[in-house]
C-alpha cells in the first residue's frame, strides 16, 4: 500500500501547494534520461477487453508485473523492454470467471503461470509515440506482436525521489493464436490490450 | 444411509445434464445494426455491464477500476429515440482495483464514504441521436449523495436474440467525463486528477 496512502499523507503535508500544483510527471521526453527503469508494479496495469455474444464489452485487468526499460533518449531506436505479468493475477467483475480464467480451459496458469512480452525494434512516431515490436509469449506460446506506445510523462516521485516515467499502450491480437480458444467466436477471438506502464529508474 | 442411493441416483443423472450447457451459437448473436433493436422495456444484465473509471496518477500514468453489480432500466422505441429512459443504479461497494487496500481506502470517508452513499445513480433527462450514429445521454448523475447534469455519449454495440432470456438483449458502450471535486470527493486532488474518464458497458435484456 505504500504507493496510494503516502500520496494522502503528501497532500495533507502541503495545503500550500494546493493552489497552483505543479504535476510531478510532465509529458516532456526530455525529463527521461538515459539508463535502466524498473516497472513499478503498483502503477502498472494491463487491461483486456473482449466482444461478448456481439452484445457488449467485456473488461479485466492483470497486475503485479515486472520487468525492465532500458533507453536512452538519444538512441530510443535501442530502447530494450522485458515484462512479465502473473497470469493469476487477473481479476474481472466476475469471481467466479477470474477462477475459470486461470484453470485449464482458458490461461492454465498452474502450467504458463506468466505471460511475457519482450521488444524487438523500436520504432519513434510523431507527438511522443512509439511502435515497439515484440514477441509476446501466453500460454506457453510466442508470437510476434505490436504495440502502439504513448509516452505519458516523467518526472521525480516526490514520494520516493525516483524518476519515474509512465506510458499508456495499446495491443490487439487473437487469442487462438496462443491457444486460448475457450467460447471463440461468441466471445471474440480478438483480444484489445490497454496497458498503463510506469517505470522507476535504477 | 437412506440419503446415499438419492446421491448415487443424482451422480448418475448429472453427467447428462453437465454435457447440456446452454447451446452456444456458431456466431455472435449480437450485430451493430440499430434496425436490430426492437421497442420495449429492457433491464441491466449485472453480469456483462461494467463501469471502468481512469484517472491521472501524479502526471506519469493512467490509473484505472471499475464498478458493476449495476441495476436498471431502458425504455427504449428506435423509432422515437427522444423519449428513451435509462435508469442506472451501482453499488459503491463494488469498486475494484488492482490493490485492495485502495479498494478499501476508495469506499471509506476519504472518498466515497459508501456508508452514507452506498449508491451511484444516472438518470436520463434528455436524448439525442447524433449523426453518427451516436446518441447524446443527458441526465443526472448522483454520486457521494451530490447531484450534477452529466452527459454520456452512448454507441450501440449490438442487438440480436437473447440468450439468457426470451426476448431481445443489447448493448452499448458509453463514455463520460467528470470532475470528481464536484461531487465532493477531492481526496488526493490535484496529484491523483480531478478529472475522471468513464467507460461503460453496459448490457440489457428485454422484459
Amino acid at each position: 500500500m505504500r504507493a496510494f496512502l503516502p500520496v494522502l499523507a503528501l497532500i495533507a503535508a502541503l495545503p500550500a501547494a494546493a493552489q497552483a500544483p505543479a504535476l510531478p510527471g510532465a509529458p516532456e521526453t526530455a525529463r527521461v534520461t538515459a539508463g535502466t527503469y524498473k516497472v513499478e508494479p503498483y502503477h502498472t496495469q494491463v487491461g483486456f477487453a473482449v466482444d461478448h455474444f456481439g452484445f457488449s464489452i467485456f473488461r479485466g485487468a492483470f497486475t503485479g508485473a515486472s520487468g525492465s526499460l532500458t533507453i536512452d533518449p538519444a538512441n530510443p531506436t535501442k530502447a530494450q523492454l522485458s515484462v512479465t505479468v502473473p497470469i493469476a493475477s487477473v481479476q474481472t467483475s466476475n469471481p467466479k470467471l477470474n477462477e475459470e480464467l486461470v484453470s485449464a480451459d482458458w490461461f492454465d496458469a498452474a502450467k504458463f503461470p506468466n505471460a511475457t512480452f519482450v521488444s524487438t525494434t523500436v520504432t519513434i512516431g510523431p507527438n511522443n509515440t512509439a511502435l515497439v515490436d515484440g514477441n509476446l509469449t501466453i500460454h506457453g506460446i510466442t508470437k510476434p506482436v505490436r504495440m502502439q506506445v504513448h509516452f505519458h510523462g516523467a518526472g521525480i516521485n516526490p514520494l520516493d525521489k525516483a524518476l519515474t516515467a509512465g506510458f499508456d499502450a495499446r495491443m490487439g491480437f487473437n487469442r487462438s493464436d496462443f491457444g486460448v480458444t475457450k467460447y471463440v467466436p461468441v466471445v471474440s477471438d480478438h483480444v484489445e490490450l490497454t496497458i498503463a506502464g510506469a517505470f522507476e529508474k535504477q | 444411509m437412506r440419503r446415499l442411493p438419492l446421491l448415487a441416483a443424482l451422480l448418475v443423472l448429472a453427467p447428462a445434464a453437465a454435457q447440456a450447457p446452454m447451446k452456444l451459437p456458431s456466431a455472435p448473436p449480437g450485430k451493430p445494426d440499430p434496425a436490430a433493436i426492437a421497442a420495449g422495456t429492457y433491464t441491466i444484465e449485472p453480469d456483462h455491464t461494467q463501469v471502468t473509471f481512469a484517472v491521472d496518477h501524479l502526471g506519469f500514468s493512467i490509473f484505472r477500476g471499475f464498478l458493476s453489480g449495476a441495476s436498471g432500466t431502458l425504455k427504449l422505441d428506435p423509432k422515437n429515440i427522444g423519449a428513451t429512459r435509462l435508469e442506472v443504479s451501482i453499488p459503491i461497494d463494488s469498486i475494484y482495483t488492482t490493490s485492495r487496500e485502495l479498494n478499501d481506502e476508495l469506499i471509506s470517508t476519504k472518498f466515497f464514504d459508501v456508508q452514507h452513499w452506498p449508491k451511484a445513480t444516472f438518470t436520463s433527462t434528455s436524448v439525442v441521436l447524433g449523426p453518427d450514429g451516436k446518441a447524446m445521454v443527458n441526465g443526472n448523475l448522483t454520486l457521494h449523495g451530490q447531484t450534477h447534469p452529466a452527459q454520456m455519449t452512448v454507441r450501440l454495440h449490438g442487438a440480436g436474440k437473447s440468450l439468457m432470456g426470451k426476448g431481445q438483449a443489447l448493448g452499448f458502450d458509453g463514455r463520460m467525463a467528470i470532475n470528481r471535486s464536484e461531487y465532493g470527493i477531492g481526496g488526493g486532488i490535484p496529484l491523483v486528477s480531478d478529472q475522471v474518464q468513464i467507460t461503460i458497458a453496459a448490457a440489457f435484456e428485454q422484459q
